[in-house]
């Protein structure tokens, strides 16, 4: 085969680069700035382009252009993903070698690389801030890392304008990471006077004014995560950004922070109004309105479910009372009929469940508890049944209000679920429970008594005290016990009103029951007995009466003590009586003795 | 400092084999080359004359080897530099523009930022030097043949052997400038960038003074000098993207001496300007440049002493032990239960006080690992103690065995923590035989304890339930510091040593082959060299009769098969004879002869000693022979090569 000579050829590829550059151009032409204000953000470059444009996924909408980030693309001509894998292996290499100066170095150079994909950015900040802190012995090397990690996720809110998560994960990671950690308490300490560090770091976000709160002796580690999310809720309320999340859990998180830092503030410090106030501004973001950024509370965000419907959690009353409505119009449609069936039903029932139905409630046990429960749905009238018996007029009224009905329903088991899901009830009650004043009474009472108990002082004791004029006296002071008396009278007060907490296996009933046992024990060590009076008697008789007598453990119960007084009052007669015997076997040995 | 591989010189030459691998490879070079000679010379000019050529071949090499003349290498060498200077010029602005990106790159904040540094700047300089190395060498001869310009040179007068060895000069020289530029201006850029000063953020009043209440500060650190008596809620300026904070020591006669933290591996010298006259706390403060981030450690490490090892373990009932491992990948620190009888020794020898930069107080580093079964209390770190005993020569029973007082300290984990052992230590004791122990003796570190410079060093963790880990360089002594600027100049010799196999390898490759063919090739060979030791893990593992050594994933070509296939590693391979042919074909040839290969390449990744220079210590003479003789051996190697390819090649024919 003949060749042509070369420079033939050179001229024959020249011909075919040139052609190539036409569907080149019309595929990859940038976008151009139109001088028309008309058509100003139009995407008039080529197809590449005008795609990129109407998903958003031009660099410029994505974050801001970094010039380093662009020549390292540039520099790596196209191989970065390849890049990218053995930079990824090169920091976990570092990481098992525990040269961890080398990953964080490693790993910044890797986001230049892939700066928008955030999965990068979640995978290695958590990285730095959990597993890398976690390898030093020094709390304060630790705090060092969790920094590190916070750090490298602040670098990547410039990359990714149009993504709300990566200040999700800053809100996250300071939140548990100062909050929950093992270090928590050494954490929270350094970063209330950490102010290098927020001036130099926090403040290009988030105003450090905002999470300084005098209570809490400086910057506050939940208020901070609080800010995060806020920032978070500002990218999709006011920008417009897309959610990436789902919405329960997403709205859940701002309010949460205020909650957690109403429970650090009422843990680390004296509580008092200001730990109230915190409790109260929980309970308003939890349910109506966050005051502190005056954005929509969580139980009144529109919430998209998995089936697409869209509800609000605050509203579940409100639907059960509309439910309720239609079952009374229902009744108007089928007048009498739903008593019939359920006398039907009651006369269907054994003799022993009739017994058990009939019985007061306050007399139900456990056992008769668990029954009831089978025989209120062996009992429970169906709309349907109902509307069935409907007079013929009536049919086609009930058979729409039976759909009405049921759209309802379905709207009622979204709310309930996803209430469930975040124990929306729960802190709805506990937040406005410790927002009332018994409430903080009974956290300051709690308080006391760890301090009292934490200096060995359990019983009462009296102190000299001279006063201004000089003159002394004994003044008396609480122990541990009054004090835990104290907080238990409080915390009656403060829990009768939510019947919803009394119940289950919540955090606060097992915090309770643990301080039972703790004043059980302490009343043990200065040798005393349960006292007849308990405050919080009540509350045990109802755990026992519904869960049994193992819920309480070795704690005493009404009946208990009635018991123990009995017996003490025999003991008393049986010691009457033998005072009594004793002095007659005297006076008989006198007599005898004076006979002799 | 992580060193996995204590060799010396000797040991490496003779035990580890370096020797008999370099016999070996010669003499299958030799025979391949006579053989391989032979078959293309028969297959020229039939089998008998073949013998001849050979022949000739081998024994024209002798006259050509000692009738080199240095004036006309030397020639030649001129040519190659002026040749390719324009690429010199290049490949340096090419690394100036580099430079001036890094600065985007690196900065001052960070642990230590001269590790940064250190690793952008040997990588940038042995990649930048490599790729000039295999330019240079892999174009210039088969473009003096192609172009035929190479007839100007071999009608003269000249060698085959003179022309492959002037090459090889030539491209080394302008190499060396190149490279000593290179690292001239990394230095120059590295010390600039570390280099710096702060001042005070905001005056300091006597209430920043914030004064160490049980070992604690106001705000629930621990203060970082455990001297301090007050430190500061002032930081520096932020410079270089770090800041230091300040504390106070009290000293004896009742003065005030201010020191910086150590932050970004650094802490500064602090003057005091101006104290408050009331209370005589220091106000106003100068900072001097950065000190302790730019070092040279000289470390004595432990040594094997007859029998016994460098570094021993027991296990917590004092029996010999391997050490527990804590479920760590890297099973490099051994790790010992504190609150038992488990301790590590450690082996010393050589501690005579001429060894010392200050004999009068000997300063021993340690880089110990911890780890926690238990939190314990956070705000301590796991306690540990050493003892330091002198060695008894069971031999002779009249030595008295001497021990030093315990010495308790606080770990502090991946950072090199110095303890100061005065010369004269107190409350030692001395035990002879038939004598009564004596108690509260004043020993000397050298004449009592380190005996003919021989010593073991015992550590003990004293947390119950928690564990120290160790590891031979975990502990050594601090002999002192040498020059940085000269460590630096070490560390680039490695990369000078790399250069020299790098060109050798593309001047033998380019005597018989094309120039981008060699470009190929010797980015090969070096990626081969450069991944050496994971292809001989990956051999031994797979190659291996220990089903549990054996690795996932199988040979190349298994792998490439499962790569294709998109088949997880796990899975095993379907029955069948294709695969019977991958396993063949993976264990039979492809990785017994990529192992065998491995030995006769250079493994280059140990040229870089950039660790050495990070870290902070002086890089080993022992190591830097190693590298520099297994450098020169492979470019002998290659020039002999060269030359009989180039000699044998029928030039006309290009």
């Amino acid at each position: 085969m003949n060749f042509a000579p070369s420079h033939y050829r050179k001229a024959i590829y020249g011909i075919l680069a040139a052609i190539l550059l036409v569907p080149i151009s019309f595929l990859a032409r940038p976008n151009q700035i139109s001088k028309d204000p008309n058509q100003a953000g139009e995407a008039t470059g080529g197809t590449i382009s005008q795609l990129r444009s109407e998903h958003n996924l031009s660099q410029a909408s994505l974050s801001s252009i970094d010039p380093t980030s662009e020549v390292m693309k540039l520099a790596s001509m196209g191989l970065h993903g390849i890049a990218v894998n053995v930079l990824w292996n090169q920091a976990n290499a570092y990481q098992e070698k525990k040269a961890f100066d080398k990953v964080s170095g490693t790993v910044d150079t890797l986001v230049l690389l892939q700066p928008n994909f955030i999965s990068v950015w979640e995978f290695q900040g958590h990285n730095l801030a959990y597993n890398i802190s976690r390898e030093f012995d020094d709390y304060q090397d630790r705090y060092f890392w969790v920094k590190e990690g916070l750090n490298f996720f602040t670098k990547g809110v410039a990359y990714n304008r149009r993504d709300h998560r990566i200040y999700d994960n800053l809100g996250l990671h300071t939140g548990i990471k100062f909050g929950v950690s093992d270090e928590k308490k050494q954490f929270r300490q350094i970063l209330r006077k950490d102010r290098e560090y927020v001036d130099t770091f926090i403040s290009k976000f988030i105003n450090p004014e905002l999470f300084d709160r005098p209570e809490a002796g400086g910057f506050d580690s939940w208020m901070l995560s609080y800010w995060w999310y806020d920032k978070s809720y500002h990218m999709r309320e006011n920008l417009g950004v897309p959610k990436r999340t789902s919405d329960l859990m997403y709205w859940v998180k701002g309010p949460q922070q205020l909650r957690q830092y109403a429970e650090s503030l009422s843990v680390d410090f004296r509580p008092g109004e200001a730990t109230r106030r915190a409790w109260r501004t929980a309970y308003e973001a939890w349910t109506d309105r966050d005051p502190i950024s005056d954005r929509q509370g969580f139980g009144k965000r529109d919430i998209t479910t998995s089936f697409g419907a869209v509800i609000r959690l605050e509203d579940l009353e409100r639907q059960v009372e509309f439910q309720q409505g239609i079952a009374r119009r229902m009744d108007e449609l089928a007048p009498g009929v739903r008593q019939e069936i359920t006398k039907e039903k009651v006369a269907r029932l054994s003799p022993m469940d009739q017994q058990i139905l009939n019985m007061p409630e306050a007399e139900r046990q456990y056992k008769e508890m668990m029954e009831m429960v089978r025989i209120e749905m062996d009992i429970r009238v169906y709309e349907q049944e109902v509307a069935a018996r409907a007079p013929a007029e009536n049919r086609v009224k009930a058979d729409n209000l039976l759909r009405e009905l049921a759209d309802g329903e379905f709207l009622v088991s979204q709310m309930d679920s996803y209430r469930y899901t975040v124990n929306y009830n729960y802190w709805r009650d506990v937040t406005n429970m410790e927002s009332t004043v018994p409430g903080v009474l009974a956290r300051q009472a709690a308080y006391e008594a760890a301090e009292l108990v934490r200096q060995g002082i359990l019983e009462s004791y009296e102190e000299e005290v001279t006063d201004e004029n000089g003159v002394t006296s004994l003044v008396k002071r609480d122990g541990a016990i009054d004090a835990l008396t104290r907080y238990f009278q409080h915390t009656s007060d403060a829990l009768k009103p939510y019947p919803g907490l009394h119940d289950g296996e919540s955090t606060l009933i097992e915090d309770l029951m643990q301080e039972f046992t703790k004043f059980n024990a302490h009343l043990k060590d200065v040798g005393r007995e349960w006292p007849d009076d308990f405050p919080m008697q009540w509350f045990i008789d109802e755990r026992v009466r519904r869960y049994g007598r193992a819920n309480i453990k070795n704690l005493m119960t009404t009946q208990d003590i009635e018991a123990r007084k009995r017996e003490a009052g025999l003991l008393e007669e049986k010691s009457d009586q033998t005072d009594q015997s004793d002095q007659t076997d005297q006076s008989d040995q006198t007599d005898q003795t004076d006979q002799r | 400092m992580v060193v996995e591989e204590f060799r010396s010189f000797s040991d490496w030459l003779l035990n580890d084999g370096a020797l008999l691998t370099f016999v070996f490879v010669t003499v299958i070079c030799a025979v391949s080359g006579l053989l391989l000679g032979f078959v293309v010379s028969s297959f020229r000019h039939g089998p008998g004359e073949a013998f001849y050529a050979v022949s000739q071949t081998v024994f024209q090499a002798v006259p050509d080897l000692f009738g080199m003349k240095f004036r006309r290498i030397w020639a030649i060498a001129r040519l190659a530099i002026k040749e390719n200077f324009r690429l010199f010029v290049v490949t340096l602005a090419i690394f100036v523009a580099a430079l001036a990106i890094a600065g985007w790159f690196i900065g001052g904040g960070g642990k230590n930022p001269e590790r940064s540094y250190v690793a952008f700047l040997f990588f940038a300089a042995q990649v930048l030097i490599s790729i000039f190395a295999v330019l240079v060498s892999a174009f210039s001869l088969p473009n003096d043949i192609l172009s035929k310009t190479i007839y100007t040179v071999v009608t003269k007068p000249v060698r085959a052997s003179e022309i492959v060895l002037g090459r090889f000069v030539g491209f080394a020289v302008i190499g060396t400038v190149l490279l000593a530029i290179v690292g001239g201006l990394s230095y120059v850029f590295m010390v600039r960038g570390i280099d710096h000063t702060h001042e005070l953020s905001e005056e300091i009043t006597v209430d920043k003074w914030l004064p160490i209440v049980d070992g604690f500060t106001p705000d629930g650190r621990r203060p970082f000098d455990p001297r301090a008596a007050f430190e500061s809620s002032v930081f520096t300026t932020r410079n270089n993207d770090h800041v230091h904070r300040l504390a106070i020591i009290q000293l004896p006669n009742g003065a005030f001496d201010v020191v910086a933290d150590e932050t970004a591996g650094h802490t500064h010298d602090v003057e005091v300007v101006e104290s408050d006259p009331v209370t005589q706390h220091p106000k106003m403060v100068r900072f001097g440049p950065p000190r302790g981030n730019l070092r040279a450690r000289q470390p004595i490490y432990s040594s094997p002493r007859g029998d016994l090892a460098a570094l021993t373990l027991t296990d917590e009932t004092g029996s010999p032990a391997t050490g527990v491992n804590v479920g760590e990948v890297w099973d490099y620190h051994k790790y010992i239960q504190g609150g038992t009888q488990s301790t590590a020794t450690f082996r010393f020898s050589g501690l005579t006080p001429s060894k010392f930069s200050n004999a009068d107080q000997v300063n021993l580093d340690l880089n110990l690992a911890v780890f926690r079964t238990h939190i314990g209390d956070l705000r301590r770190r796991i306690e540990a103690e050493i003892e330091l005993r002198n060695v008894v020569d069971v031999a002779e029973t009249e030595t008295a065995q001497v021990k030093s007082v315990k010495i308790p300290f606080e770990t502090e984990e991946f950072k090199v923590q110095t303890l100061t052992i005065p010369r004269k230590l107190k409350n030692g004791t001395i035990r002879a035989v038939g004598q009564p122990d004596r108690t509260n003796q004043e020993l000397d570190f050298f004449e009592d304890l380190a005996t003919n410079g021989e010593l073991d060093l015992i550590v003990r963790c004293i947390d119950q339930k928690q564990y120290v880990g160790v590891a031979r360089a975990s502990i050594y002594f601090h002999a002192g510091d040498t020059s940085f600027g000269w460590n630096y100049v070490r560390g680039f010799l490695g990369i000078w040593a790399q250069m020299l196999a790098i060109i050798a390898l593309s001047i033998a490759l380019s005597t018989f082959l094309k120039g981008p063919v060699v470009l190929i090739s010797s980015v090969g060979v070096v990626v081969f060299g450069y991944s050496a030791n994971f292809i001989v893990f990956v051999a031994n593992s797979v190659l291996s009769t220990d089903k549990l050594a054996n690795m996932w994933g199988g040979g190349p070509s298994e792998a490439l098969y499962r790569l294709v296939t998109q088949m997880n590693l796990q899975h095993p391979l379907p029955p069948g004879l294709g695969t019977e042919i991958l396993k063949f074909v993976d264990k039979q040839l492809l990785l017994p002869g990529l192992k065998s290969l491995s030995f006769a390449v250079p493994r280059f990744e140990n040229f870089n000693l950039a660790n050495y220079l990070a870290y902070g210590y002086t890089i080993d003479n022992q190591l830097l022979l190693i590298n520099l003789l297994t450098a020169f051996t492979f470019a002998a190697g290659m020039m002999v090569i060269g030359y009989f390819c180039f000699k044998t090649r029928e030039i006309a024919a290009a």
